[in-house]
Formats: structure tokens, sequence, C-alpha cells
């Protein structure tokens, strides 16, 4: 399964900026939110389980032209309410949306990166210093009751922002894996390639 | 607590306006028949006899009236301290008032846009204070929730106070309603010079009259005529013992008098326009006294 672009998120509403348009652009964003979260849980599904050949390490040329590639835009840190609110609120909320959809293309860049370095016939390695990119909590649905929207959001947010720092943190591990400066100990192929007996072959 | 007496604002004192004065035509001498409007010294008048050919204020003082007040012009509505009317225009209201007294603080009931802007300019012009406020008020923004489900429209501030305006004889107050491409209105502008008389306590209690009227009729339906409100408020404040007097002593000046009172300029919900009904100081201890105040809102 190739990797699977995050889709775009409409335009970020802005309380502050655009309130004419707010009502329309939120409830789109609201509902956008879904797919979005189910996008980045498709992609920590994929990579969390992806294999990358032991035999490139060291090998420069998988490290090549721009990359590796950085995530610029990283999902703002969600405000803490209380103590922040008022226009205060409002703002820090518009900045987080906004950097979610300025996030997308940036995920999209670095995932299809790490693709081009996933090879499903390499074997398995048990690496306890690889990362693993976290999930992406339930969105608030523009139907929920309002403690249940308060709860969800705070952990949603907070989940979306942990997913594109963790993934960065998985971009880092393969391009120091393919470049070769992975530190050996610890680390375990595990075969699983066997012969016609059922033997292992090594 | 702070008091505002305001200054009246003539024809003489708005130097400057881009609200225009079309709301009908400017009366001349002739004979107007029944339900004609015409304006006359910035007011609007009604014919209210078959014909007349009456001055308007003369016809309006007259008994049997032949002509009827109507409103002050749109121009002038923000200066008429009444209640339910304000002045309204597209895109901007920008006026400048040079007020024959001084003053140092300039009060906003009922104002929409999206900004207020308070530009003060002493006579030789030198801009001496300058500041713009937002008219959008995020204090309910208190969640998530309430980011993506508070209504737009429950997020206007309705009265804004410049309080800190610094005393300048002759100076000229040019204030700026933007409202880019919806419409800016202002109810009352209140420009006069502040007295602070005492402080406000926690206690002190807001609310509003509705002039709205509903009627039943013999059907048992119901219908609501809504109709504009005014605050009202019951400011519980605290006044040294030593200035008591001078405190009742300026109370009693402004009897029957319309003036802002300001309980806390940071809480619009403290200020109103209005007369007081009564006041109560007990003196409670030689350092300092208790005072009740009663105001009744005309806006």
């Amino acid at each position: 399964m190739p990797y699977t672009a995050i889709s775009t998120l409409p335009v970020s509403p802005s309380r502050l900026g655009d309130p004419t348009n707010f009502i329309s652009e939120s409830l789109a964003f609201l509902d956008a939110q879904i797919n979005f979260a189910s996008n980045c849980n498709t992609v920590a599904s994929y990579f969390n389980a992806a294999k990358f050949d032991p035999y490139n390490w060291g090998d420069l040329s998988a490290v090549s032209g721009s990359s590796p590639v950085y995530i610029s835009s990283f999902i703002a840190a969600p405000p803490t309410v209380p103590p922040m609110l008022g226009t205060e609120l409002a703002d820090s909320i518009d900045g987080l949306l906004s950097s979610m959809v300025a996030f997308v293309p940036d995920a999209n860049i670095v995932g299809t990166w790490i693709d081009t370095l996933v090879n499903p016939s390499a074997p398995v390695i048990v690496d306890p210093t690889r990362p693993t990119i976290s999930t992406v909590n339930a969105t608030p649905l523009r139907n929920d009751g309002q403690l249940t929207f308060e709860s969800k959001a705070i952990s949603f947010y907070g989940s979306a922002r942990s997913f594109s720092l963790s993934l960065q943190q998985f971009a880092d591990y393969v391009a120091t894996f393919s470049s070769g400066l992975e530190d050996w100990n610890g680390i375990e192929v595990v075969y699983t390639d066997t012969d016609d007996w059922g033997l292992i072959n090594e | 607590m702070i008091i505002i007496k305001p200054a009246t604002v003539t024809a003489a004192t708005l130097t400057a306006t881009n609200v225009a004065e079309t709301d009908y035509a400017v009366w001349s001498a002739g004979t107007y028949t029944l339900g004609t409007r015409r304006i006359y010294d910035h007011k609007i008048y009604e014919v209210v006899a078959a014909s007349t050919t009456a001055q308007p204020d003369v016809g309006a003082a007259a008994v049997p009236a032949s002509w009827l007040y109507v409103s002050a012009t749109n121009r002038f509505k923000m200066f008429d301290i009444s209640v339910g009317s304000g002045t309204t225009n597209a895109s901007s209201i920008n006026v400048t008032i040079t007020p024959a007294t001084v003053c140092n603080s300039v009060v906003l009931f009922d104002v929409d846009g999206a900004t207020a802007q308070l530009i003060v300019r002493t006579s030789g012009g030198t801009i001496v204070y300058n500041q713009t406020v937002s008219l959008t008020d995020y204090t309910g923004l208190n969640s998530y929730f309430n980011y993506y489900f508070l209504p737009i429209a429950e997020t206007g501030a309705t009265e804004l106070a410049f309080i800190d305006i610094p005393n300048y004889s002759g100076a000229t107050f040019q204030l700026i309603i933007s409202a880019g491409a919806g419409t800016a209105s202002c109810g009352e502008m209140i420009i006069g010079q502040k007295s602070v008389l005492a402080v406000t306590n926690f206690g002190t209690s807001v609310g509003i009259k509705d002039y709205s009227v509903k009627t039943i009729d013999d059907f048992g339906n119901v219908s609501i005529t809504t109709r504009p409100y005014s605050k009202r408020a019951d400011y519980d404040v605290t006044v040294e013992t030593a200035d008591v007097g001078q405190f009742n002593k300026f109370l009693a000046s402004i009897r029957s008098t319309p003036a802002v009172y300001i309980g806390d300029p940071d809480r619009g919900e403290t200020i109103v326009l209005g007369y007081y009904r009564d006041f109560n100081v007990v003196l409670s201890n030689p350092s300092i006294s208790e005072c009740s105040l009663s105001v009744e809102g005309l806006i």
C-alpha cells in the first residue's frame, strides 16, 4: 500500500480576521477535521508498520537533492482554556487552525519522501530507538454537546500537534537510518525469509 | 465612579462630518399640507394640520400644533441624547467636534462597526491623543465550543469610553467609526468633562428597561412590537467621608440633567447615560461613607 496523502483542509476560519465568513468556514473546517484525523491515522499506521532495507544503511544516494525534507509548519500548540480567554483565545485558535492548513502540504512532502525508502520486502528490524508516529484522537463534531465537544477538542488538537511532531521525528530517524549514522547497538535484524524446508535463511 | 456632564453639540461645534443631512428637504417659507416632513434647525418636523404656513418650531409649540417634532436628522441623532435614535452611515462615520468648553472624555453608546478611532488635536493642530479601539468584544469567548458556536452578533461592544484624554482648551475631537463594507452606526456620542467622585463596589446592579409591547388580540394571539430599551443601574459606591459634602453638591447640581455614569470603564454594562433617580449616603465612619445611587438610563 503506497503512502496515502492527507487531504487538503479548507480555508481556515478566522473569528478575528474574517468574522463575516466565519460561520460557514468554521463549520466546513469542523467537518473536514474528521477526514483529516482519519488520514493522519492512516499515515501513522502505514509508517509505523513500514520496513526499511538495512542494506541501504550508509547509502547516501537515498538522501539526495533536497532530501531529507523537513516540516516547517507544525501544528501549533493548542491553547489551554482557561487561563486563555477572550480575544487572546480567539486569536490562538485562529492560529491553530491556520497552522493545520499549512501543515498538510509539508506532511505530504515528508510522507512522500519517507515512502520512497519503504521496502516491504525488507526484513523486520527490531529497533528500540525507532520512533512511533502518534495517532490523532477523535474530532469534535458539530452535533456534540458542549462538554463532549470541549473534551474532544482538547484531546484532538493536542494529539494533532503530537502527530505533526512525531512525523518529523520519524522522518529524522529514516534520514539518519538511510545515511548510515544509525547506532547498531540494540538493533536486531530478524530475517523472515525461509527456504523450501522451512529453515530461516541467514 | 466617574460622572461626565455632557457638553452640548450644535451645528456650530460640529465642525466637520461625513454624514449627509438629506433626510428631507430643508424647510423654507410656504404652505405645507398634512404629512409633509421638513428639516428645520437640524430637526425633522411633520405637518399635523390640514395645511400650515407656520415655521416648524413655532408650529410645534402652538396650540393646536401644526407641526410635530419627529427626531433629529440622521447627522445629529448621535448627539440628541434620546432613546432609540442613532446616526448611521455607509462604511464610516467621521465627525469632528470643537467643543466650547474643555473636555477630557468621550463616551459612545450603541456603537456598531469594526473600529472606533478618536483623535484629539490642539487648537494648533498637534495630535495629543490618538487611540483606536476594536469594537469586537470577545469576553464571552471562553472555550473551544464558544469559538465555533458563539454567535458573531453577540461579540459587538456597545459602549465605549475614552476617559484618559488630556485637557486642552480649544481642542478638536475627531471620531472615526469604521465599518468596512458595512454600515457604521452610533447611538449617542457624549463629550464632556469627567468628575471622579467615588469608588464603585461589587454589589452594583445593572439591567435594562425594555419598551417593547406585547399585545394579545381577542383570539389569544400574541404579537410583540419590538421597541428600544434603556439601561438602568444601582451603583454601590464608597466616598471618603470628608468628600461627602462635595459629592452631595455635585449630584444636586446635575439633578434632572442627563449625564454619563461610569462604574468601571472596562465594564461596558456599568456605563449608563441617564438621570439619577435618587441617591443615599450613609456616613458609615469617619474615613469612608457608603452611598447608593440609582440611575435611569436614556439609552
